[in-house]
């Protein structure tokens, strides 16, 4: 069988979450290697275009894989109530999503529970213990809270760039968003 | 004779003075401090404050230049987090070997601004250009004149922290958008040893310290990678160049707070399940753009996070320690803002974002 449409086929189970904890190993690293990152990005596309229901009404041109292909290569599109194609500076580069990984859906969730009761709330995610000494009560008017659990990525993301007096023991999380694989 | 109340500022007079003889006197010092704080300084407090922005000058030092080694403790609402630290000076060089001792094992190096981290589960390298020495025990890579505009700089009493005397600095913030900050200091070295963040109660939401620290004479093994040989790792470099002007802003920054970065990337995350579901079935992964503004006054930083609003979420703030987060609808997109100041702050930044097409 060849190999890189075995490594294809285990790419899109990967995305669509079918492969088994043992598996999962083995196409992290080989989603590392280039090409089948473009895989990876493209079965997404794909599946995310699939599944909208905008896309229903729309055919797709016999060369759309390609064009999407193409398309990935390029800088994303600028954030803006007006649409225009910019370059993009940045070049972060994703692997080891780790928030695809099977099981993390279980954490997900828990995360989101938490949020919901700030008594519980769960803080870091990846190291640590937490104390259940008296939270802060917080000053905030509107009650709703936030059931998102990105939050913590929006965390990792301050935490990187403040210049808060912790940040030599907050970096280190936010240094390993792609990595980490506690979540 | 009736004593009126204290003002809230303790000051060194109200202790000393003997009662009976004086409180007339105290009382008309307290008021004349309360209502003319710069007028009627006396020399000795101006001298004061001048010593304790020296203090924090020597603190921004010690960090880069002293050689030290220990562990301290970071705690942040109800998460906390024990880490080793190992700081060494080479020449003109700093080397700095930071280790997390809780959970997986995580390993940084530090040559002056490039951090290496060893991530030994996966056998990768993560290579990041840092700018700028504002970390643990180091202060922040502002001028601390600066902060003086936004913050009362001054000496507090001495105490013993994790076996060194200590020289206490308060920061005490001039406004509500800001936290207070106690900061203890080594005598002799100046070396950050404890630091808490206070909040508008007075309340330490939170802190980080030293439970075991020495100082002088680091040896150079105490540096290097605890992993024998990372051939065959992966190297990954985590980069982010600065984005041009996006045309988003902030109308109403609150005071002292500068945009220090403005950034772009794109996230893929899983979408939110609604329950736990058994099976742990897996989801969809999607993928977004995310514009990231940071403004910050020197001590503390304001995220401003923007991006295309897709599904349904839900308007709402949260507080983890001294992060507050609020999330809310503008438009078509979505903003969240976060930031270790208190709410008010918050809320001002997220009530006033705006876009400009240029």
């Amino acid at each position: 069988m060849d190999t890189n449409q075995k490594v294809r086929e285990q790419i899109s189970a990967f995305a669509d979450g079918e492969l088994d904890d043992s598996q999962v190993d083995t196409i992290l690293a080989s989603l590392r290697r280039d090409e089948s990152h473009q895989d990876w990005e493209l079965y997404h596309r794909i599946g995310d275009v699939l599944r909208s229901d905008d896309m229903a009404a729309v055919s797709l041109r016999p060369d759309f894989t390609a064009r999407m292909a193409a398309r990935l290569e390029q800088e994303p599109i600028i954030i803006a109530p007006v649409t225009s194609s910019s370059t993009s500076k940045s070049n972060w580069k994703l692997a080891g999503k780790r928030w695809g990984l099977p099981g993390v859906a279980a954490a997900v969730a828990i995360a989101s529970l938490a949020f919901v009761n700030m008594q519980n709330f769960v803080g870091g995610t990846d190291t640590g213990t937490d104390v259940s000494s008296q939270t802060v009560t917080a000053q905030v008017p509107e009650g709703v809270l936030l059931r998102d659990a990105r939050i913590d990525d929006y965390l990792f993301a301050h935490q990187r760039f403040s210049p808060s007096l912790y940040s030599t023991a907050q970096y280190a999380r936010a240094a390993t968003f792609e990595a980490d694989s506690n979540k | 004779m009736l004593a009126r109340p204290h003002s809230k500022q303790i000051q060194t007079s109200d202790l000393t003075m003997p009662r009976t003889l004086a409180s007339g006197f105290v009382i008309v010092l307290s008021a004349l401090i309360v209502i003319c704080p710069a007028k009627a300084q006396s020399p000795a407090t101006t001298a004061d404050k001048q010593d304790a922005q020296m203090w924090l000058k020597k603190i921004q030092s010690a960090a880069q230049k002293q050689n030290f080694a220990g562990t301290f403790v970071y705690q942040q609402g109800t998460h906390i987090r024990t880490s080793r630290i190992a700081h060494r000076l080479e020449g003109k060089d700093e080397i700095e070997k930071l280790e997390i001792l809780d959970g997986k094992p995580r390993e940084y190096i530090r040559n002056n601004d490039e951090i290496v981290c060893y991530v030994p589960e996966t056998k990768t390298l993560l290579i990041e250009r840092r700018g700028g020495r504002d970390v643990f025990p180091a202060l922040l890579a502002s001028n601390p004149v600066a902060l003086t505009e936004y913050y009362d700089v001054r000496k507090g009493g001495t105490a013993r922290v994790a076996g060194h005397e200590a020289q206490a600095i308060i920061l005490e913030p001039k406004d509500n958008f800001r936290y207070g900050y106690l900061l203890w200091a080594d005598k002799v070295t100046g070396l950050l040893l404890r630091a808490q963040t206070l909040n508008e109660k007075k309340e330490v939401v939170e802190q980080i310290t030293f439970t075991q620290i020495s100082i002088g004479n680091v040896d150079k093994s105490r540096v290097k990678p605890s992993f024998k040989s990372t051939k065959g790792w992966r190297i990954e470099n985590a980069t982010m160049s600065q984005a041009e002007a996006s045309g988003w802003r902030v109308k109403s920054v609150p005071p002292g707070f500068k945009k220090i970065r403005e950034v772009r990337r794109v996230v893929s995350d899983a979408a939110p399940p609604i329950a736990v579901d058994k099976t742990n079935a897996h989801v969809p992964l999607s993928r977004r753009e995310v514009l990231q503004m940071v403004f910050s006054d020197g001590l503390a930083a304001i995220s401003v996070f923007v991006e295309p609003g897709m599904e349904n979420r839900k308007e709402g703030s949260v507080q983890q320690g001294a992060m507050n987060i609020t999330g809310k609808r503008h438009g078509d997109f979505w903003l969240t803002i976060v930031g270790e100041v208190p709410y008010v702050a918050i809320k001002q930044v997220a009530n006033s974002v705006e876009y400009q097409s240029r």
